[in-house]
């Protein structure tokens, strides 16, 4: 069986295997239909205030600026309240003015099914969670243990670049922000600076700053740097002061530190 | 094409103003016509230690309020030809420093001037910003000790990132280290940082090491740029700094501790 069969797209009436438009003028492909898979942010209602959903949205961006950068977003409504759904069209705007942009609604039963059809949005089957990814609520919750705790020393010029290469050294007072993905610095990174990143952090130069990864709650996330002399470090929110007790087996040497469960281990690279 | 230095530190108290009077110094020295502009809205220094501070009838502040010329306002040094200082106001304050007026006085300055030094105050406030704003190129003034080092860091990002060179894109602001106050022994005896602590740090070029001297305060006391200390180490120092900025091959000098010999170690020195 032809897999392109379980696509639920009208294909066009006996057209083949090569489904692409052709454009029977010109003979050439207008376009082509192909399976892909989208990880995407799930944001699952767990109130029916809208203001509720706003405010907490709001203090989550108080506190991690620019974490939602135009964020394709399902909104998972396997616990909302029915009646919520009068509101889809507010909540949708409300949503779209924070950074996020609802592409559609998982696990929507008839009220939210259908306003979801009426503002042109789509209805996605069978939402499995990704393995060890968490869903945007329990993601919105991460970033708040890391900062209630740390709140961020650098200064605020300009928006965080969403970068994935440094090749310069951040300085004192800078701060780094990879939204998507690794960051890795091929320079220092000052103490007083600050660099996070969505995914791993790859230092290949001194770690003097603070190291933030996995902000968006992935603690799977790693760094790794040269010369360990960070000043803070943290995945997902668990984080560490680092003060002069280091063992003289990690302090200033190749490190790569992780989450084990609670813990954060700071272990020598061995190569 | 007339080039706009700042020297700027972050820190304050490391030498900025010290250096700022001996640098112009010793590009007019050189016979290039120099202006030295004190960017110290209120708290100004540059007049005392250049030694006009009685002849200021007009100021910075004056000239972009347009209650003055740059001509009235210009103090032509009394020890150095094609040398003159433009003093900050003592009694107003930073906010009458505005981006467009100072754009506009430095266009001015750069019309008859070869090099505009601007030194700049302590901080990272509106006349620290203000001051390098307009650079073409920084001396960045660190002291050998942590948290000099840690301000100097943090003056370079922004200058990486609020110089007018950097929001317009055009080529940044050539930066350069000086290390001043340095001593030495106490580099040695691990009281200091070394000059290669330094630039692992701040992976600046290092334009030049102005050893701690006693002179530094004589200096300031009779309003006369150290530079002028002819034999003295410190001036020896800043003189190398005005060669290598002018693109002259110098080695680094002053970087050993003293080995004293015997008649010194018996008269003191």
């Amino acid at each position: 069986m032809n897999p392109r069969d379980q696509l639920p797209l009208p294909l066009p009436a006996g057209r083949g295997a090569a489904h692409s438009g052709r454009d029977a003028n010109r003979g050439e492909r207008a376009f082509e239909i192909k399976g892909s898979t989208f990880s995407l942010l799930s944001l699952q209602l767990k109130s029916d205030s809208l203001e509720h959903v706003a405010h907490d949205l709001d203090q989550q961006i108080a506190r991690t600026p620019g974490i939602f950068d135009v964020e394709p977003v399902v909104i998972d409504c396997k616990e909302a309240a029915d009646a919520f759904a009068r509101q889809f069209d507010a909540l949708v705007a409300m949503l779209r003015s924070r950074g996020l942009r609802p592409v559609g609604v998982c696990n929507a039963e008839a009220s939210w099914r259908d306003a979801a059809l009426e503002a042109g949005l789509g209805v996605l089957e069978g939402a499995a969670p990704a393995p060890k990814r968490l869903t945007a609520a329990e993601k919105a919750e991460a970033p708040a243990i890391v900062d209630k705790a740390i709140p961020s020393s650098a200064a605020r010029e300009g928006p965080p670049a969403d970068v994935q290469v440094v090749r310069k050294t951040v300085r004192t007072g800078q701060r780094v922000f990879a939204a998507t993905g690794d960051l890795t610095l091929l320079a220092a990174v000052n103490a007083g600076a600050e660099v996070l990143a969505t995914g791993s952090i790859h230092v290949y130069a001194p770690l003097r700053g603070r190291a933030l990864a996995g902000v968006k709650g992935d603690s799977q996330a790693r760094i790794f740097t040269l010369c360990m002399e960070a000043e803070l470090v943290s995945i997902a929110g668990t984080y560490r002061v680092i003060d002069r007790e280091l063992a003289a087996d990690v302090r200033g040497k190749a490190v790569q530190i992780y989450l084990d469960g609670e813990k954060l281990v700071i272990e020598p690279l061995r190569v | 094409m007339a080039t706009v230095v700042v020297v700027t530190s972050g820190k304050g108290g490391v030498g900025k103003t010290t250096s700022s009077a001996s640098f112009a110094t010793g590009l007019a020295l050189r016979g290039h016509k120099t202006a030295v502009v004190d960017f110290d809205v209120g708290l100004r220094n540059l007049d005392l230690i250049m030694g006009c501070e009685r002849r200021v009838v007009y100021d910075f502040i004056n000239v972009i309020q347009g209650e003055a010329t740059l001509r009235q306002a210009l103090i032509k040094d009394k020890h150095t030809e094609n040398l003159f200082v433009l003093p900050a106001s003592q009694t107003r304050d930073k906010d009458a420093l505005t981006e467009e007026g100072v754009g506009r006085v430095l266009d001015e300055l750069k019309q008859e001037f070869d090099y505009i030094v601007c030194d700049s105050p302590a901080g990272i406030e509106k006349g620290a910003l203000m001051a390098l704003y307009y650079a073409d190129a920084a001396l960045v003034v660190t002291n050998p000790e942590v948290s000099s080092v840690r301000d100097s860091d943090r003056i370079l990002g922004i200058l990486q990132a609020k110089s007018k060179r950097a929001e317009t894109g055009a080529e940044p602001v050539r930066e350069h280290l000086l290390i001043t106050r340095y001593s030495p022994r106490r580099v040695e005896i691990g009281e200091m940082l070394s000059v290669e602590d330094v630039q692992e740090i701040l992976r600046v070029p290092l334009i030049g090491v102005i050893p701690e001297s006693e002179m530094v305060l004589q200096a300031s006391n009779s309003g006369d740029p150290v530079i002028h200390a002819n034999g003295h180490d410190v001036a020896e120092a800043y003189r190398d700094v005005v060669s290598r900025f002018l693109g002259e091959e110098r080695p680094m000098r002053f970087l050993d501790p003293d080995k004293k010999g015997f008649f010194k170690r018996l008269f003191g020195g």
